[in-house]
């Protein structure tokens, strides 16, 4: 895969976030990026190996470090998205040089939350979501939008397309006998693999909007240009 | 019907490993991958399908009606029960099959006229 267009993707894969992520990764896949996660709990020296891997194979990468709490009173927080968030941060200053050009979003619930227990990353950019899909999806696009140096379709309209998606995938599987916990509890891999397919379908098959670029110019997305400033 | 969980295991290591080299589990894999395919080509389908679909959805603190794949919005209202005549009303005149009403994640929370 492009490491121009691939993006890490480091947070909770819990029931938890699964609101937050799905929404993530079919952003990322509708601006023509490809997703990479590592969703498997392989044993402590595999795992890390594979992030390692997955972090030097990946241009951008989006860290959300919102639940970096205890889970219950006297727990201790969980620190995997902070020690992934530092590799790649590490990655990027020691690493080759073509490392060197790697991008990072950190995504928190709350605005400045960071400085209570990583304040190091001050120089990073953060955007805070308030656990709000629609949010989150706005303050991803936004970024990539800086970053890629394009214009890319509105916010609301990938909005609408998930939402779109979610009531194809859930009519479609229920069809395939999948039960409402099943489609529920889809693994990350498998909810990919069918956004990007219905995604390339969409492109494909519907012209583009008026509020946003054409699907044809997200074909651009992941190649950096500068020709184009974004307008909204 | 395909298991979810082995598929979860197989796409993973499609997409996050690559390829495999090993033909056994290569051959295992496609064996899969096939069954996943059809069902992947399904749902990719519906993409390129423009049914009469309403769907109902909060957007920007107040709700939308969207015809599937629509380019504007039929309505922007400031709540959900407003948006939800405008549905029943397209559904129970005929004009539209059914409604899907989503919460404020995406999910499903209820079809109308299905």
């Amino acid at each position: 895969m492009s490491f121009d267009q691939n993006v890490f993707i480091n947070c909770p894969f819990d029931d938890d976030y699964r609101p937050l992520l799905r929404p993530l990764l079919f952003t990322v896949l509708y601006l023509g990026l490809k997703p990479r996660i590592a969703e498997t709990t392989s044993s402590g020296n595999i795992r890390i190996q594979e992030i390692k891997r997955l972090i030097g194979s990946s241009k951008y990468s989006i860290h959300d470090i919102s639940r970096n709490e205890a889970l219950n009173p006297g727990d201790l927080p969980r620190f995997n998205m902070p020690l992934e968030l530092g590799i790649d941060i590490g990655c990027q200053e020691f690493g080759d040089e073509h490392l060197s050009r790697k991008k990072c979003l950190v995504l928190d619930k709350e605005k400045y939350r960071y400085q209570r227990f990583v304040s190091d990353i001050g120089g990073q950019d953060i955007k805070e979501h308030g656990n709000d899909p629609q949010k989150l999806i706005a303050k991803i696009r936004e970024w990539f939008a800086a970053v890629l140096k394009q214009h890319l379709p509105g916010p609301s309209l990938i909005w609408e397309f998930y939402n779109e998606f979610i009531a194809d995938m859930t009519s479609q599987l229920k069809g395939e006998g999948f039960k409402d916990k099943e489609i529920d509890e889809l693994p990350f891999s498998n909810f990919i693999i069918l956004a990007q397919e219905w995604i390339l379908r969409l492109k494909k098959e519907k012209p583009p909007r008026k509020e946003g670029a054409s699907h044809k110019s997200l074909k651009q997305a992941g190649k950096d240009t500068k020709k184009n400033v974004e307008k909204e | 019907v395909v298991p979810a969980a082995p598929l979860a295991s197989i796409n993973f290591l499609i997409f996050a490993t690559g390829s495999l080299n090993n033909n056994f589990l290569s051959s295992i894999v496609m064996a899969i991958k096939n069954i996943t395919q059809q069902i992947i080509d399904r749902v990719a389908e519906a993409a390129a399908i423009h049914s009469n679909r309403l769907h109902v959805l909060p957007r920007n603190e107040k709700w939308v009606v969207r015809r599937d794949g629509a380019r504007r919005v039929m309505g922007i209202f400031g709540t959900r029960d407003e948006a939800l005549n405008l549905a029943r009303l397209y559904v129970n005149n005929g004009s539209m099959e059914y409604a899907v009403v989503h919460d404020s994640n995406g999910h499903i929370a209820e079809t109308i006229g299905k």
